[in-house]
């Protein structure tokens, strides 16, 4: 890290935080994506701080490479109309779930 | 003399043929429904997937599954795939592969509170290879609950590579050669752990799939609400379906009080000859029952829940009324203040006889064979672990003087946002303070230590860290009810908040038990969180 520079105040946080900290990923509530670049749930951390914030902001940005397909629906699998909702930030209400119920 | 040897032989022979002629054992699944249900298959399913000379579908006949597994499976072909399928089709189609292709009772019984929508859980000894391959988008239980082969475990890896294009490139895959380990090491150890052909499956297709229909009695426990007992009624009506009907009664597990009555009627499933699926409308709200029957058909366990809510429910205990089924199922509440007269509710099937707590005076105020009140006032002297007697049958009472510590269940619980407009409801958390005594060795956290049930507490929640508190987590992201119900905030962007974030939180949930001249407390951790839009019934 001493050769990378944080440039924004998440990076700041991060380069604060306790290094020797285990990655909380494996003890976490059974179905929570912690496996990206934050979980979906909960982050590496084991808390909702790093989250994207408010997610709404990087939900369609992420979702498109399918970056949380347990949770979250993605326009190459489960919602290929998604670019209808034009705004995601502002239009999140009209996503629907993707399980279809019997 | 002559002719007796041939009529011997006749005899003998008609004898032999009575023996051959006896009717085979009666099969699970009748030929008329093996014919339909590959009609099914070779109607729905056979334009991607070939049949082969041998009658066997390519993948299809390889993997054995649960019906919400089979389900899902249906469900991923249409919206990957543009199945269409009537939705009679689709019921008939998982119980046709869940009856054929399903899994034995020995192999569900590791991952049940899964399937079970249970809140909370926490998956524990997984195997750390296969836990970071799998578990880290969706439970290692949906992996667990499969059964194939190390060539088809490979076909599921191919499955995962073609369709989530970014699997590769996520933080804990990239650094390593992902797709190398998921088709050697991870196919292989699977293969092994979890491979198609059981004789754990071929016994059970062996053994007699029971009918269900009959009177039932239940026990459950509702966190933060009490415990019920109650009556099922089941009457069959015919491939494996079942009408319902309930009747339920709630006691608070605190005080002992009769609570709410709940009734209403059901339908029911029965997958693979055990696995008992339910609906039911009581008083006027859905709900669902996935429930597992015991091998010999006369006891059932699983949870009855909130179709809407699946984190709102009870687990259940069922045992059918016949005479084998007899004695305590559940005692309400389950420890005794010495000094203090306390309401208590016996359930169970034919209870009969004396009633008694040694130690303890005991006033019988209503009594029947599946429930019995009873007023009981313990002596100071008879402290400990004590039992309640009702004529050949014991259940565990734990007799105290004073609550020695607190504990919050769950240690660690999870929240979503929800509503606000949006699709997706809010998913509450429900805790619960346990009182505990150190027992003899008068120690906290040792094996004696007694649990004394459910206390009545003061709930309060606030921010978990140092970060939630410059975030003002626990200002947002929801409150607590006097019952210890979490309700979560509404969903979508919180102008007011810092980056115009989530109603999300990282909370601990603070209970406080006033306990004569001292306040006892406890802590849970809370993560409430953001909502999912794809929630399958095996997450």
């Amino acid at each position: 890290m001493k050769h990378l520079k944080p440039l924004n105040k998440k990076a700041h946080r991060l380069t604060q935080s306790d290094e020797k900290q285990e990655v909380f990923a494996m003890q976490t509530v059974a179905g929570c994506t912690t496996s990206t670049d934050p979980g979906w749930e909960v982050d590496p951390f084991g808390s909702v701080a790093s989250l994207c914030q408010p997610m709404e902001a990087d939900l369609y940005g992420c979702s498109d490479p399918c970056w949380w397909p347990a949770a979250v629906p993605d326009t190459v699998n489960t919602y290929p109309d998604w670019s209808k909702l034009e705004n995601t930030r502002k239009n999140w209400r009209k996503l629907q779930a993707v399980f279809p119920e019997d | 003399m002559k002719f007796i040897a041939p009529i011997l032989s006749i005899l003998l022979l008609t004898a032999g043929l009575s023996a051959c002629s006896e009717a085979p054992k009666k099969s699970n699944v009748s030929e008329a429904e093996k014919v339909a249900g590959r009609t099914l298959v070779s109607d729905n399913c056979s334009g991607c997937h070939m049949e082969a000379e041998d009658g066997t579908f390519s993948r299809i006949s390889f993997i054995r599954k649960t019906p919400e597994g089979w389900d899902m499976n249906i469900a991923r072909m249409m919206i990957f795939h543009g199945l269409e399928i009537e939705p009679q089709d689709r019921r008939a189609l998982v119980k046709y592969l869940a009856d054929t292709q399903g899994l034995a009772p020995s192999e569900t019984a590791a991952h049940r509170d899964i399937l079970e929508r249970k809140h909370n859980v926490i998956e524990q000894g997984v195997d750390p290879d296969l836990a970071a391959m799998c578990a880290r988008c969706h439970t290692y239980a949906r992996v667990a609950l499969q059964r194939r082969d190390k060539a088809e475990w490979q076909n599921l890896v191919h499955m995962h590579l073609g369709q989530w294009a970014s699997i590769e490139y996520q933080m804990l895959a990239r650094e390593r050669d992902w797709r190398a380990d998921a088709l050697g090491p991870v196919a292989e150890k699977l293969g092994k752990l979890y491979p198609l052909k059981t004789t754990q499956w071929t016994d059970w297709q062996k053994a007699e799939w029971k009918d269900m229909s009959g009177s039932w009695y239940m026990v459950g426990h509702v966190p933060g609400i009490g415990d019920m007992g109650g009556s099922m009624t089941v009457k069959a009506a015919g491939e494996g379906k079942y009408q319902t009907a309930f009747n339920m009664i709630f006691t608070d597990d605190i005080t002992g009080a009769e609570g709410i009555n709940l009734t209403g009627m059901g339908k029911s499933i029965v997958h693979t000859g055990y696995e008992w699926r339910g609906t039911a409308t009581l008083n006027d709200v859905k709900y669902r029952q996935i429930w597992a029957a015991s091998p010999d058909g006369n006891r059932m366990t699983g949870r009855f829940f909130k179709k809407d809510h699946p984190e709102d429910g009870m687990t259940i205990t069922a045992w059918r009324n016949i005479p084998e089924n007899n004695g305590i199922m559940s005692i309400v509440p389950a420890a005794l203040k010495a000094g203090k007269a306390t309401e208590i509710v016996i359930s169970g099937l034919n209870l009969s006889g004396d009633i008694s707590i040694p130690g303890a005076e005991v006033t019988v105020k209503q009594a029947s064979d599946s429930r019995i009140v009873i007023s009981a006032l313990a002596l100071a002297g008879a402290t400990g672990p004590a039992k309640i007697t009702v004529g050949n049958d014991s259940a565990p009472l734990a007799i105290y003087l004073q609550v020695d510590y607190l504990k919050v269940t769950p240690e660690y619980g999870i929240s979503r946002v929800g509503g606000g407009g949006g699709p997706i409801p809010k998913v509450a958390a429900q805790f619960e303070a346990v009182g505990y005594t150190f027992g003899p060795d008068g120690k906290q956290g040792t094996d004696d230590d007694v649990n004394l049930g459910r206390l009545p507490v003061i709930w309060q929640v606030d921010n978990y860290s140092p970060a939630a508190a410059a975030m003002q987590d626990a200002k947002y992201a929801g409150h607590i009810t006097e019952n210890g119900t979490f309700i979560p905030a509404v969903a979508g962007p919180n102008p007011e908040r810092k980056y115009g974030t989530n109603n999300a939180g990282d909370l601990k949930v603070i209970a406080s038990y006033h306990n004569g001249t001292r306040t006892l407390t406890a802590e849970a951790h809370l993560i409430a969180t953001v909502q999912r839009w794809n929630n399958p019934p095996i997450m």
